[in-house]
């Protein structure tokens, strides 16, 4: 197997928690704009907002705003305040990204959601190319679990059965595994220090 | 206004605010970020810090009165240094904390 392919499939392993996640979510999300708003096509609005926007929290907090033709101005500062910490994933992520084509760099800004900032800060590469790779191939497998779960709930409408009740905790204990990785790491490297 | 460009621009606007947020640190260091030391000594520590944040906040979404999220935490907590496996701890602890909020 090339290493290419290797770093592809892993991608795709990691991604798999997330398709739980973003997969429950996203369907409960689509399930409520179909439920609340006003348009005729509910599942045309919810995927062009998944596709785009690719947020959780904006996807469920937009509902009512746009239910309710609310000022774009007043929208822009809701979208700001809820979707703020953004702004801070890619500071760690500029070394590891700096100098790469631009199309991939704004793929996978589009594509900084909380999840995927999570595993590619925890991802381990030596060289940049099999980072990017690495980063490209989550992105595009998340983005179409997220865009699939928004459509497909908006389409599943009131129809619905009730959600499987507690689903959502995956998301949660995806950070919380990442976490304890990182904090291990950390207490690792300050005994080994004050060892020396 | 009609309704179907009021969505429109509702799409536009998040995208374009939630679009800029992300890009923002890349536009404001550019190319002088690669080699900042500051930046690379922040990021073992900024890294943990906003995951720990997220952890917390994403509490917040769940039965946080009750005991099962945290149950559930500790378990993947313990999942996860014994096995070293997303796959093992996410699923354990998602699927122990639908059994006590059924």
């Amino acid at each position: 197997m090339t290493k290419g392919r290797y770093i592809a499939i892993r991608a795709f392993k990691d991604s798999l928690p997330i398709l739980m996640g973003y997969g429950s979510m996203g369907f409960a999300a689509g399930v409520l704009i179909a439920a609340r708003s006003a348009a005729q096509t509910p599942a045309v609005w919810s995927g062009l907002l998944a596709v785009t926007s690719f947020s959780g929290t904006l996807q469920f907090a937009i509902t009512d705003p746009m239910r309710e033709n609310a000022s774009l101005w007043a929208i822009a500062l809701l979208v700001l305040a809820i979707s703020f910490r953004y702004a801070l994933y890619g500071f760690t992520l500029l070394a590891r990204l700096s100098g790469i084509t631009l199309w991939k760099k704004i793929f996978l800004i589009w594509c900084l959601t909380d999840e995927n900032f999570a595993l590619e800060s925890a991802a381990k590469f030596a060289r940049q190319t099999d980072f990017v790779r690495y980063s490209l191939t989550l992105c595009l497998f998340t983005l179409t679990y997220w865009t699939c779960g928004c459509t497909l709930g908006a389409l599943a409408g009131e129809k619905l059965p009730i959600p499987d009740k507690g689903m959502e905790f995956a998301m949660v204990a995806l950070f919380i595994a990442i976490f304890t990785d990182q904090a291990k790491a950390l207490y690792l490297g300050w005994r080994k220090e004050r060892a020396s | 206004m009609n309704d179907t460009l009021h969505n429109i621009c509702v799409v536009l606007v998040s995208w374009a605010v939630i679009f800029s947020l992300r890009a923002l640190p890349f536009i404001a260091f550019g190319k002088r970020a690669a080699d900042s030391r500051f930046l690379k000594a922040t990021e073992k520590w900024l890294s943990p810090a906003i995951i720990l944040m997220l952890v917390v906040y994403s509490y917040s979404g769940l039965e946080w009165r009750t005991l099962s999220p945290y149950l559930a935490g500790a378990l993947t907590v313990a999942l996860q240094l014994k096995f070293q496996s997303g796959l093992v701890s996410i699923f354990g602890g998602t699927a122990l904390y639908m059994l006590l909020v059924r």
